[in-house]
């Protein structure tokens, strides 16, 4: 009987002890552009991301120009008028939800694969994206990652014609955040 | 083999070897480093008002900045960096500084800091990279 009362007692407390809301702002953010010329990749780890683990509220904020490239000339490309333009769409961000919240107990560490819709503004354009991702929770601590596919095109990327062979259409980000309850 | 042919190629292969120094150079260019660059001097608290005010402000949006501020948190991000965290008038904005190298800072500590700004995170930080601790005689 003591150890029923104990263990009510661990459950209720493990679940009014978990923050509603978790926060980063190193986050990271990797994209991918494989083509038979050449594969390419930048990396950002300044990215803000709330995640609200009851609304299943996923939120994420990037600047442009914090992506971080092999090669000074990509990156000098990358940010340019003729790519993403920066000084004009400096951020790019998502707003969402976890689809099937419900799949997931935030008391209970162990591995949850999610579902992830939303709309994604990249380059000025907003557009509905979704990503499948898994959630990992470890002694009460939220890793999420996820990986997000778009065509750029259809954010409006068109790359110079002499390019094109080297940049992909279908480009992959990745999303990888390490939470930590919000003070 | 006659001369006018001869100069013609002589021209041909220079042109050739200096068009591929300079793709050569340009490719592979290093970044920048802050360090060889002369920083705008501001406090954290005006960095974060300016681009408050204007979320594309172009007087610090990639520059090198020499911020000054006291440090809220120091920590390691996900790529190992140290990450400092400058308070600022807003108690939920910082100016989150990714240094190049890992450094040695405390809370609570005035500081100042030198690096590149990406530019600002709506409603919340203001982000540098690429930094180091600022170098008082480059002023």
């Amino acid at each position: 009987m003591k150890k029923l009362v104990f263990f009510i007692a661990g459950i209720a407390f493990g679940a009014a002890s978990f923050a509603q809301v978790q926060f980063t702002r190193n986050g990271k953010i990797s994209i991918f552009s494989s083509t038979p010329v050449e594969d390419i990749k930048a990396e950002n780890n300044e990215v803000i991301s709330f995640l609200d683990t009851k609304k299943g509220e996923l939120k994420f904020q990037v600047l442009i120009k914090g992506f971080i490239f092999p090669k000074a000339k990509m990156q000098e490309h990358f940010n340019s008028k003729d790519y993403m333009n920066s000084d004009q769409f400096p951020q790019a961000a998502f707003l969402g939800n976890i689809a099937n919240l419900k799949a997931v107990n935030f008391n209970k560490d162990g591995t949850y694969k999610v579902k992830v819709t939303g709309n994604l503004t990249l380059h000025g354009i907003t557009k509905p994206a979704a990503a499948d991702g898994i959630l990992m929770i470890v002694k009460g601590a939220v890793n999420a990652k996820a990986v997000f596919k778009i065509t750029r095109e259809e954010y409006g990327v068109i790359v110079p014609a002499f390019m094109g062979a080297k940049i992909a259409k279908d480009i992959e980000i990745t999303v990888d955040c390490k939470y930590a309850p919000k003070k | 083999m006659r001369p006018a042919l001869k100069k013609t190629l002589v021209a041909v292969g220079i042109l050739a070897v200096g068009g591929l120094v300079f793709f050569f150079k340009t490719w592979y260019a290093p970044h920048r480093d802050v360090r060889d660059e002369k920083a705008v001097v501001v406090s954290a608290n005006d960095l974060l008002k300016a681009f408050v005010a204007n979320e594309k402000d172009l007087k610090y949006l990639d520059k090198a900045l020499d911020v000054s501020g006291i440090v809220e948190e120091t920590k390691t991000n996900q790529a190992g960096k140290t990450v400092c965290l400058l308070k600022t008038e807003d108690d939920f904005a910082v100016i989150n500084c990714t240094f190049k190298d890992s450094i040695a800072v405390t809370a609570g500590q005035q500081v100042s800091i030198t690096g590149i700004c990406t530019g600002y995170l709506t409603g919340a930080d203001v982000v540098m990279i690429d930094c180091y601790p600022s170098e008082p005689g480059k002023k």
